[in-house]
């Protein structure tokens, strides 16, 4: 069974330790630190403003990058939730909790370094773990065929709708509306125009790379506006000890290991995400302790806890990306984003032969990142709390012009500089009206694949669609799990209603 | 029509149903000139938006109030999404591509380095040089380190000035 991982690993490794992938996974790391450090960026805008950049490099490096500004964001969010008490991201803001008390203690590097090495444990396990399931994971989706692939997608948006967003219904709606942009362009059938208002630049529809970016990008920066914050703050005093840190670590190992776990977990979930798995660790780690009061005010096991599972999420959420297309996270999402930017389609392909080398090359980013932010994390981001008070004046501009010209270059099209500035506008006013913004990004990566799989099903079924779903037992799985998650939380609401009566 | 716009969590999400309700009822009528096979997905999906969109106005309007009560008068007291930085960001972001399709992207990426921060009142000189080399710095790397071809716009062309 673990003959084809042993025979694509050595290839992986050749792949990744090539000067241009170690160089990717290196500034990746670097952006995705930084960008997670400065509190309202994140690693989703990181990503979504490289891939345009990496369209024209070698695949393989171009994964590394992404993987590793995903992971260097999971980490840069910890170094102002520590030294500034903002959190550079929503999984950080768990961290700030005992962070920045520990901090305000005098133990600054030590809070760094517990950090960064809880972190390094997180990120390696569960990319460890997950190339050891690999050959069973690769036996698993060969169950899956276009049918089950098409209602797959349609669990993605439902799933994500539900775990996201307040209103599963408000979820739907702009699920639906992402899937109905897609329509935009020529048809897959009789290469008809549909809503293209005869424009040559509505031909290839309005593609998602603007619109991740818009989304994520430009919609983000409005946000920061929002926010009264002015980004000045007071940085604590860089005092601690790096070894009292790896040291405090290493003895909370039972907690280090249990929130790897749980966080590896949580990222298989759909939608659920690193902000939710450093809560549950952080509350999850209290349960379990021997001092529970102490958790709040500074103690080492609610960094270790936090840091170690919002790291180990990135796995786990990048297995159901790259084997339904079913993100785990905003930022998978992204990633699917340029995994299919780069021609790369998410499924069985990527569990066999090149795929399987590129599903290992994901995987092994995952755990070169991760130490390279040890390093990083232990010896640098000390000194890397000035970065995170930069002012958002400054920062905004940089980030258009940056949006800007990845997205011209991608495609030698000024219209899309325009459609991102637009999807920008939009994204701000869902985000504002508190509709969520990951079920139409989805819909928007998603939508032509769901399209061609709907299409290829309905010619295999004859035009009897549920028919020939009710024919196969897979999907019959799926269908029961789409109605769990779309009516599970109106019927728990309508039974409590009731009992209350 | 204000008492039908209280009954939702707020102003801007009656706007945004409004919106996405218009825009699907667009392409569901559309969707019926299509050929057969071409019409099929974007009906559906059109569809079930529309269909969406009406369930929800229909229970904000009928329904009982939301658990948390959150009415339009009640968000009164929240700040507004349409502060006068945003309100001025969007029209520079706007104004960013009006330019650039003008006068390419190396002299507008210069200026707006130079202008966003001034509209919101930041004056450090050392800032602001900084942003404008950086940003400078950034267009000229893509295009003469990376070899990419970028918008020169449609009525001055700095970099034939200059290089």
């Amino acid at each position: 069974m673990f003959e084809s991982i042993l025979a694509t690993l050595p290839m992986a490794l050749g792949e990744l330790f090539s000067p241009i992938c170690l160089l990717s996974c290196l500034l990746g790391s670097i952006i995705g630190f930084t960008v997670g450090a400065i509190p309202g960026i994140g690693a989703t805008v990181g990503i979504a403003l490289m891939i345009p950049l990496m369209m024209r490099v070698n695949p393989a490096a171009a994964l590394s990058m992404f993987v590793s500004i995903y992971m260097g964001g999971e980490f840069g969010g910890c170094v102002s939730a520590i030294l500034i008490n903002v959190p550079g991201t929503g999984s950080a803001a768990a961290t700030v909790m005992d962070g920045f008390p520990m901090s305000k203690k005098g133990k600054a590097i030590t809070a760094l370094s517990i950090s960064a090495f809880a972190s390094f444990i997180g990120g390696i396990i569960s990319p460890m773990i997950l190339i050891l399931v690999l050959p069973f994971l690769s036996r698993f989706i060969l169950i899956f065929g276009t049918p089950e692939f098409f209602l797959l997608a349609i669990i993605g948006v439902t799933c994500i709708t539900a775990a996201t967003g307040k209103s599963v219904l408000k979820g739907l709606i702009v699920g639906f509306f992402g899937l109905m942009l897609c329509t935009v362009g020529i048809s897959p059938v009789n290469a008809q125009q549909r809503y293209t208002f005869g424009s040559i630049y509505l031909f290839d529809g309005f593609g998602f790379l603007p619109a991740l970016i818009g989304l994520f990008g430009i919609a983000e920066m409005l946000k920061l506006l929002r926010s009264q914050d002015s980004g000045i703050s007071t940085m604590q005093e860089l005092k601690g000890s790096r070894w009292e840190g790896i040291i405090l670590t290493l003895k909370g190992w039972k907690t280090l290991l249990y929130s790897c776990m749980l966080g590896l977990f949580i990222g298989l979930v759909p939608g659920v995400g690193a902000t939710t798995a450093s809560f549950v660790s952080w509350a999850q780690a209290k349960k379990i302790s021997k001092t529970p009061e102490e958790f709040g005010k500074g103690c080492p096991e609610g960094i270790i806890a936090t840091e170690s599972s919002n790291n180990s999420v990135i796995g786990g959420a990048l297995i159901p990306t790259i084997m339904f297309g079913i993100p785990g996270s905003a930022t998978a999402a992204v990633v699917l984003g340029g995994l299919m930017m780069l021609g790369i389609q998410p499924g069985q392909a990527l569990f066999r032969g090149e795929g399987l080398v590129t599903t290992e090359v994901i995987l092994l980013s995952l755990i070169l990142s991760a130490t390279f932010l040890l390093f990083v994390g232990i010896f640098v981001a000390p000194y890397f709390g000035k970065v995170t008070l930069v002012r958002k004046e400054l920062l905004i501009p940089t980030v258009i012009v940056l949006a800007s010209l990845g997205i011209y270059v991608s495609n030698n099209n000024l219209f899309d500089v325009f459609l991102i500035m637009l999807f920008g506008i939009i994204g701000y006013l869902f985000v504002s009206a508190d509709f969520p913004l990951f079920p139409l990004v989805l819909a928007l990566i998603l939508g032509n694949m769901i399209e061609e799989n709907f299409l290829r099903t309905m010619a295999l079924s004859d035009g009897h669609i549920f028919a020939y779903f009710f024919e196969r037992p897979a999907c019959i799985v799926l269908l029961l799990i789409t109605a769990l998650l779309l009516f599970a939380s109106p019927i728990r609401k309508l039974v409590l209603r009731i009992r209350a009566r | 029509m204000k008492r039908i716009i209280e009954k939702f969590e707020s102003p801007l999400e009656f706007v945004c149903l409004l919106f996405i309700f218009i825009v699907s009822a667009y392409f569901f009528i559309v969707s019926f000139s299509f050929s057969d096979g071409d019409e099929l997905f974007p009906r559906l999906t059109s569809g079930a938006a529309l269909i969406c969109t009406v369930v929800y106005f229909l229970r904000s309007l009928f329904g009982p109030e939301s658990e948390d009560g959150k009415t339009a008068e009640k968000m009164e007291g929240e700040d507004s999404p349409f502060n006068k930085q945003v309100i001025v960001s969007a029209v520079l972001f706007f104004a960013y591509f009006v330019c650039v399709w003008l006068f390419g992207f190396l002299l507008t990426s210069a200026v707006f380095a130079i202008i966003y921060p001034l509209c919101f009142r930041y004056r450090s000189t050392k800032g602001i040089v900084c942003l404008f080399l950086v940003n400078a710095a950034i267009v000229l790397a893509f295009q003469k380190l990376m070899g990419m071809t970028l918008s020169r716009g449609v009525l001055i062309d700095l970099t034939r000035i200059f290089f």
